[in-house]
């Protein structure tokens, strides 16, 4: 399981660096491009998800998908959501969360592989 | 986490204090409401994993482009909200009020896509009776809507109180709150999504 950020300052791209915090000097500019991420990623994992539907073309793109889908909860999270501020526990049940369904969407996909599908 | 010093808070590595954004009791309800969908998403996954061969057939019928609108509908009101929250620090409450209202706009586009999806999904007969893929289907996304129509409620209720001039720049926690429900309602709407209609 991946653990939450351990510095509130770490961010998952650079282009989306300067997050600001609640009580951080606000800059608008971050969040509209989490938005153009989020809406990019969300029409890119539709494209990979049309693109096979068999054998290791669709293991891979599942895997793709799973992982897109944890980059989008990790740019939410930060953004957004602001889980960085609210303590760790918080912020580690938020992580925990967003891991769940990607993992167990790269799981499916290989036990799907491997029995043929 | 660093140490801090004015009040014991914990202070961000720039030096600038840690706060819980909105109250530690919306953030408590939030962690609740991802051990719910944590068990719905098992029921997925032990029905996926039981049945595969349903799933990847269903999912081909579904809606894909109406799925991808509620994406961005979700994704864009949850930016107007953290633009009302960023104009709210500022002390603008006339741009906080009017980014909220765009919130609650582009947020009752979801209830519409809704409707066009069931409409959908009955004129190709995916209702109940169509298999354990659409009834997961169902059993996610409608769970999914009754919790973002919660959200919906709570920014109309939120507008009200702003446009009543109960939220200053130094408090408006209850803003917060609903932008952190929303977004965490969003964070599991981001989950569906990968899980139904971005289904390879």
């Amino acid at each position: 399981m991946p653990s939450p950020d351990p510095a509130p300052t770490t961010v998952p791209t650079a282009a989306l660096a300067p997050a600001g915090g609640a009580t951080a000097p606000e800059s608008t500019r971050h969040l509209t491009l989490a938005w153009a991420w989020l809406a990019g990623l969300s029409l890119l994992s539709v494209l990979a998800a049309g693109a096979s539907h068999q054998g290791l073309g669709r293991l891979i793109m599942t895997l793709l998908v799973a992982a897109i889908a944890w980059a989008k909860a990790r740019v939410l999270i930060r953004h957004y959501l602001e889980a960085q501020q609210a303590g760790p526990v918080f912020q580690r049940i938020v992580m925990t969360f967003a891991a769940l369904a990607p993992l167990a969407l790269a799981v499916s996909a290989v036990r799907e592989w491997l029995s043929g599908g | 986490m660093t140490l801090a010093g004015v009040g014991g808070l914990p202070l961000n590595p720039d030096g600038t204090p840690r706060r819980l954004p909105g109250y530690k009791a919306m953030w408590v309800g939030v962690s609740l409401e991802y051990l719910e969908f944590a068990v719905f998403f098992a029921v997925y996954f032990v029905a996926r994993w039981n049945h595969p061969q349903a799933f990847q057939e269903g999912a081909g019928r579904l809606w894909t482009t109406g799925g991808l609108l509620i994406t961005l509908v979700m994704v864009t009101s949850g930016y107007a909200l953290t633009r009302m929250l960023a104009a709210m620090r500022a002390d603008q409450r006339r741009s906080a009020r009017r980014w909220l209202m765009l919130a609650l706009a582009t947020g009752l586009a979801y209830p519409l896509l809704k409707l066009l999806e069931w409409r959908w999904n009955l004129a190709h007969q995916l209702d109940a009776g169509a298999g354990i893929f659409v009834v997961v289907y169902y059993y996610l996304t409608i769970n999914h809507f009754v919790h973002a129509s919660w959200g919906l409620l709570g920014m109309a209720w939120g507008l009200a109180r702003l446009s009543l001039g109960s939220y200053s720049a130094t408090d408006h926690r209850g803003l917060e709150a609903l932008a952190t429900y929303w977004h965490a309602t969003d964070l599991v709407w981001l989950m569906i999504f990968a899980l139904f209609y971005a289904f390879a």
